[in-house]
């Protein structure tokens, strides 16, 4: 094994301070068990690591130190044993636990018997700075109290004892824990402190020591010296625990080994190692301390320095192990570091090393053969050696040239023999196996792919074809999934090459029709000659033909060769041969027939006859029918496409169903013996959501031919009744109206050649607004006779007779509507034609307005508005009534049924009748009332009566009217205490007297006495006589008062004002609102010409 | 000196040239891929520089002899330049990304050609001029900074 590749186990260890424990019975005594476990216990970040030994240990000797290095040349930079002596056999110090009270009847032989070990130990030690110590076992129930812990006497006898043994004070302990220890870890963990700082102090003086020397070194012959003493500070900082400082011996180290030291082939291997155990070091350190930058940058720097430092050409090999080796500890130790990201992790750092041993390897394979018959032993060569990195064949050699060439010569033979023996395809995998996981842990899935390339040709190397197979068979599905071409092109001979070495018939198949593929630029013979051996192969039961240098594998491939169907996914073959299927329609009605396209499209680089082409259906009842086995049908030159039409019947039981197809199958080989199924299931698919759209259109390009990317893809018919050959229509006028019965035409058209009988019409009303659940507020019916009756409901149906040939019937359909909502009405024909069930349905979607909206108000004799109505007074009442409907309405007539509260003061009768209106049109009639008397003196929410409106749209006379009532409540009337009547004429002539006459009504149960005054306001109507009189009127009485006028101008002129006023009771006043009764005007019209 | 120069939409090549024939490149084009969407990715994510309207996105990622650098275009066209390590060293950031702004345009210019077809191969006289000028102008401005 080459040297360059070891990674001492003391080197990767992390180092703790040795501490060993003497004249501990773990064996028979269990309290020294218990200190011995609690001391070895398991902990992160343990301080020390603690040894048991007898106290007769013989710890290694140490060497006369020097005094001076003037005259000494150093044979080697690290000794290979130096770091396991002080991991392991050096201690820091030693503990000698004993059992000694200090009430001990025999005290003093006990404490003779300590001294004798202490000075054994002492001596064994020979000169080695550890310290000692010595730790006494006593009973707890002789350990002082609180109290009297420092009580003189012990004190005085503890220092009687360290002077005794000659240890200072700090060395001596005292553990009470027998006869049975209480809170033992408590103890421990005090002791332990005590033991840590004698340790840390132990190191700290052996790193002065190394410093000491560095004054003394030059930086010629010394320059070993120096990486060795910094590294030896380093390595005893980290026994110490001093982490940082550690790091910086290590880097002074390594910056002094890559500045400073001559580096030349004899020593290259040497100081590599010793570079290569630095950056451990200190990667390591910097991970730990979560500083990875710093760790990557120091090994990148490492590696671009070594990279190039090859050493001796004969041993190149040498150093791509050295360098795999490098990047697969830096992996290591990087895999312990959380903090790796997409960019930057371990993965990088393996595949690397993989490649660095890939590379090792090919060197091997040109240049390293096996020595069988030498006249020197290799072992000889391959000895272990003093330092690390120096070879063992000229240990200690320190000159640039070489003394004995002749050995040289045996020693490369010897390594290259050793070299020659490694199975670098093992390292190799594992290396490559360690990077995909990283690879896969960052999501990088396509350098995973690229490994795995590597991976699969590396066991194919190693003849391990079925991995190989496994790998080869992953890589090709996705670089094809992503079409790149020129990437398959490079891997499918060798992968083709690897099934065929392994008979993987499957794989063999695969393998070569990914091959024939046209995106796959392989020259011309390549593609041809996979062709001819799969079609050997196939029609022929020959096994494939291969290329001279592969060993020729026939004998397995015979056997291969039985009655087998291989199932091929078509769907990935994409380009070589393609495969398109259409259904011409959409739908198909049950008594035609179907008609199903096969498109398909060849890329095999020769000619191609296939044996079978069949299509399954997704409903079993279809599949055979449709199946070619012609062989004319089925050959194709290169890049021929073809279209093959079948016609089949669906199934009467298959209405209102899809038929869909499954998949499209063809085979190639014959079927009783070796043959492959192509399948194309997948890409039957509808196309994919995005295609490009190509700017250029692409035209037929020549009659007949057609451009496959315009080939439809469609895979799916339903099966549809049979449609009925009749034409139905409706003709109506929309909006329908609130309430009316809104008359729909239905036309009916038999376009069958033959009359039809028995014709079902059925109308139903369908919901539109899905959230109302109530379907009862729509009527139908086809006679209008029908209208009123309880029979009528949401659907109606009728059977129409005969239907003559090329007739067209009509139909009246009427619905009534409750409600505004708008809905849907269904029409369907169905009748039985040739025994199949036809149908012909149209919806006809309705929209409801309200036909036309009501206003009314309540006026004065005056035609002033009244807010409310006075009791026992005349009134108007004016109703509005407004069409609200965008087609015209006829108002038929309107009635008014005054209630039992309301006297009418005339005949009441309407004055509306057949009066059409059109949208937003208003009508308005009057009626003049009179409320009767009430019993109190405000009545609330009087009814007044009832209106009714009877009404029709005008388009349909003949439909009869609807009436639509309105009930008139909401009134207020109240009680007034004075109303004044007036009669007046209607005119009068110019210049003659008239009388106007003032009837003042008391409507209270007191007598009134009021002032009333006609005031003259201008002389165009003249009053004669008196005009202020005072008048009394009894309670529920009335009287007059008169006055005689003379109008002295024409028209519409203005008469003295009439004022009333109370003189008794005094306290009530007389409204005001009284003066808006009476009249203002007359109308003067001038003389009448008599005859005179 | 670029020893490859690649373009790509999502992860169809439409565009290679490489100095040699040599498979590795592919590898190492088609393994940037993941890396050139994952960070693309990030740089669109909500709160990330959206208005950016290219993205240089520098090393993808360390390989021993080559050193691979990325490009997005704003429709998310992939530029992808490989230097040989020996090479590269002398060269900075801003260099290589005035590379790629040069091969940005050179592809803007060649697929407004009414008669290119989208995503398909590239095949321009205009953009391989550029494409040559750019593995010998770097060579060049190389050994000019040796």
């Amino acid at each position: 094994m080459a040297w360059a590749c070891i990674m001492p186990e003391e080197l990767k260890v992390v180092p703790r301070g040795l501490v060993c424990l003497a004249n501990l019975d773990t064996r028979h005594q269990s309290v020294h068990r218990s200190i011995w476990e609690l001391l070895e216990k398991e902990r992160p970040n343990a301080p020390l690591c603690y040894r048991l030994v007898d106290i007769d240990e013989q710890y290694p000797h140490s060497k006369a130190k020097r005094a001076t290095y003037e005259w000494y040349v150093p044979k080697g930079i690290l000794k290979t044993n130096w770091m396991h002596k002080h991991l392991h056999l050096i201690p820091s110090l030693v503990v000698i636990f004993f059992e000694l009270d200090w009430n001990d009847p025999l005290f003093k032989e006990k404490q003779n018997e300590l001294k004798e070990k202490i000075d054994m130990v002492r001596t064994n030690l020979d000169g080695r700075g550890a310290t000692i110590s010595v730790v006494l076992l006593q009973n707890k129930n002789s350990f002082p109290t609180v109290d009297d812990v420092y009580s003189s006497e012990r004190d005085q006898m503890a220092n009687t004892l360290c002077t005794y043994f000659d240890i200072p004070k700090r060395s001596l302990c005292v553990l009470p824990v027998l006869p049975q220890p209480d809170n033992l870890s408590a103890w421990i963990d005090r002791l332990e402190q005590t033991f840590i700082e004698s340790s840390q102090n132990y190191y700290m003086n052996e790193i002065r020591r190394v410093k000491k020397h560095k004054e003394t070194l030059n930086n010629i012959t010394h320059q070993l010296l120096h990486i060795r003493h910094q590294f030896k500070v380093g390595f005893f900082s980290e026994l110490k625990q001093d982490i940082p400082s550690a790091l910086k011996a290590y880097k002074n180290a390594y910056s002094y080994l890559t500045e400073n030291a001559r580096i030349h082939d004899t020593n290259i291997l040497e100081m590599k190692m010793v570079a290569g155990f630095l950056t451990y070091k200190i990667c390591r350190i910097s991970f730990e301390l979560s500083q990875p930058v710093e760790a990557i940058n120091h090994f990148r720097r490492h590696a671009d320095i070594f990279k190039s430092k090859v050493g001796p050409v004969d041993l190149a090999f040498e150093h791509k192990a050295w360098l795999s080796k490098q990047f697969q500890i830096f992996g290591d130790l990087f895999a312990l570091c959380p903090q790796a990201i997409q960019t930057q992790h371990p993965g990088f750092y393996y595949q690397e090393s993989a490649y660095q041993s890939m590379a090792r390897k090919q060197i091997a394979q040109t240049t390293c053969r096996r020595v069988e018959q030498t006249d020197f032993d290799p072992s000889e060569f391959l000895k272990p050696t003093e330092f690390y990195g120096q070879r063992p064949w000229r240990q200690h050699h320190q000159s640039m040239e070489i003394s004995d060439a002749q050995k040289e010569r045996e020693a490369v033979a010897a390594l290259r023999d050793a070299e020659s023996r490694v199975n670098h395809s093992e390292l190799i995998i594992s290396l490559l196996v360690l990077a995909i996981n990283d690879f896969k842990k960052h999501s990088s899935n396509r350098m995973k792919l690229y490994l795995m390339y590597d991976l699969a040709e590396e066991y194919a190397s190693s003849k391990d074809y079925d991995k190989a197979l496994n790998y080869y068979n992953h890589i090709v599905q996705a670089y094809r999934a992503e079409q790149w071409w020129p990437i398959l092109k490079s891997i499918l001979p060798s992968a083709l090459k690897c099934a065929y070495l392994s008979a993987n018939l499957e794989n063999w198949i695969r393998f070569s029709l990914e091959i024939l593929n046209p995106n796959v630029n392989l020259p011309v013979q390549i593609k041809t000659q996979t062709q001819i051996n799969l079609e050997n192969l196939l029609q022929k039961s020959l096994p494939p033909q291969v290329e001279s240098t592969i060993p020729s594998n026939d004998d397995k491939w015979k056997a291969l060769l039985v009655k087998q169907m291989i199932s091929i996914d078509a769907d990935t073959l994409k380009g070589l041969f393609e495969c398109k299927v259409y259904f011409t329609h959409d739908a198909v009605s049950v008594d035609c027939e179907i008609t199903l396209q096969v498109a398909l499209k060849n890329g095999f680089p020769l000619p191609i006859e296939f044996n079978q082409l069949s299509v399954s259906f997704s409903l079993k009842e279809y599949d055979g029918l449709v199946c070619v086995t012609d062989p004319k049908q089925l050959t194709f030159a290169p890049n021929e496409q073809r279209i093959l039409t079948f016609n089949f019947n669906p199934k009467n039981d298959h209405i209102q169903r899809s038929l869909e197809v499954a998949y499209v199958s063809l085979i190639y080989g014959n079927a009783n013996q070796t043959c492959i199924d192509l399948q194309w299931r997948n890409s039957l698919h509808a196309t994919p959501t995005f295609q490009p759209t190509t700017l250029t259109p692409k035209w037929r390009t020549k009659a007949g031919h057609v451009l496959w990317e315009n080939l439809p893809m469609r895979r799916k018919i339903n099966i549809l009744m049979r449609a009925a050959e009749v034409q139905l229509s409706v003709e109506h006028q929309l909006p329908v109206l609130l309430y009316e019965s809104y008359p729909i035409k239905i036309r009916i058209k038999n376009y069958e050649n033959v009359d039809i009988h028995n014709a079902t019409l059925t109308c139903t009303c369908s919901n539109t607004d899905d959230t109302s659940q109530t379907l009862d507020d729509t009527f139908l019916f086809y006679s209008t006779a029908d209208s009123n009756s309880e029979t009528t409901t949401s659907i109606c149906s009728t059977t129409l007779e005969t239907i003559n040939k090329d007739v067209e019937i009509e139909q009246d359909l009427y619905v009534r509507c409750n409600s505004n909502r708008s809905r849907e009405i269904i029409i369907r024909l169905s009748y039985e034609r040739l025994n199949l069930h036809c149908m012909k349905e149209i919806t006809v979607p309705l929209s409801v307005v309200n036909p036309f909206s009501i206003q009314f108000q309540t006026m004065g004799m005056m035609m002033e508005p009244l807010a409310s109505l006075r009791a026992q007074e005349p009134f108007i009442l004016m109703i509005d009534t407004k069409c609200t409907s965008t087609i015209p309405i006829t108002i038929v007539s309107s009635n008014l049924k005054p209630s039992q509260f309301i006297v009418n003061e005339c005949a009441i009768e309407s004055q509306i009748n057949n009066t059409q209106l059109k949208l937003d049109e208003v009508v308005t009639e009057g009626f003049c009332l009179r409320t009767q008397p009430i019993a109190t003196s405000v009545v609330q929410n009087l009814l007044v009566g009832e209106y009714s409106l009877y009404w029709k749209r005008s388009s349909h006379p003949q439909i009869p009217e609807l009436c639509t009532t309105f009930s008139l409540s909401d009134f207020n009337v109240e009680q007034q205490q004075i109303f004044i009547e007036v009669s007046i004429p209607n005119h009068v002539p110019l210049q003659e007297p008239f009388q106007i006459n003032y009837r003042i009504h008391n409507r209270s149960n007191i007598v009134h006495e009021y002032k009333v005054n006609l005031e003259q306001i201008n002389l165009v109507v003249a009053v004669s006589g008196s005009t202020l009189t005072s008048l009394l009127v009894p309670p529920h009485s009335s009287s007059d008062v008169n006055y005689t006028l003379v109008a002295t101008l024409c028209g519409f002129v203005q008469l003295p004002k009439f004022k009333i006023s109370m003189i008794r009771p005094q306290t009530q006043e007389i409204d005001e609102s009284i003066e808006r009764t009476l009249p203002t005007h007359i109308f003067v019209v001038p003389s009448l010409k008599t005859d005179q | 000196m670029a020893c490859c120069v690649a373009v790509l939409i999502k992860e169809n090549l439409i565009y290679l040239r490489r100095s040699t024939e040599e498979l590795k490149f592919l590898f190492l084009i088609h393994a940037s891929i993941d890396i050139l969407d994952d960070k693309v990715n990030q740089l669109t994510k909500p709160g990330g520089d959206r208005d950016a309207k290219d993205f240089y996105l520098g090393l993808l990622y360390p390989v021993e002899e080559y050193k691979i650098y990325g490009y997005v275009s704003p429709t998310r066209v992939k530029f992808i330049l490989i230097f040989e390590h020996s090479t590269s060293i002398s060269l900075k950031d801003a260099d290589i990304k005035l590379l790629f702004q040069r091969l940005h345009q050179a592809y803007i210019d060649c697929i407004s050609n009414p008669f290119y077809e989208p995503v398909t191969q590239l095949k321009s006289k205009r953009f391989e001029q550029v494409v040559s000028s750019l593995m010998v102008q770097t060579d060049s401005m190389a050994s000019s900074c040796r």
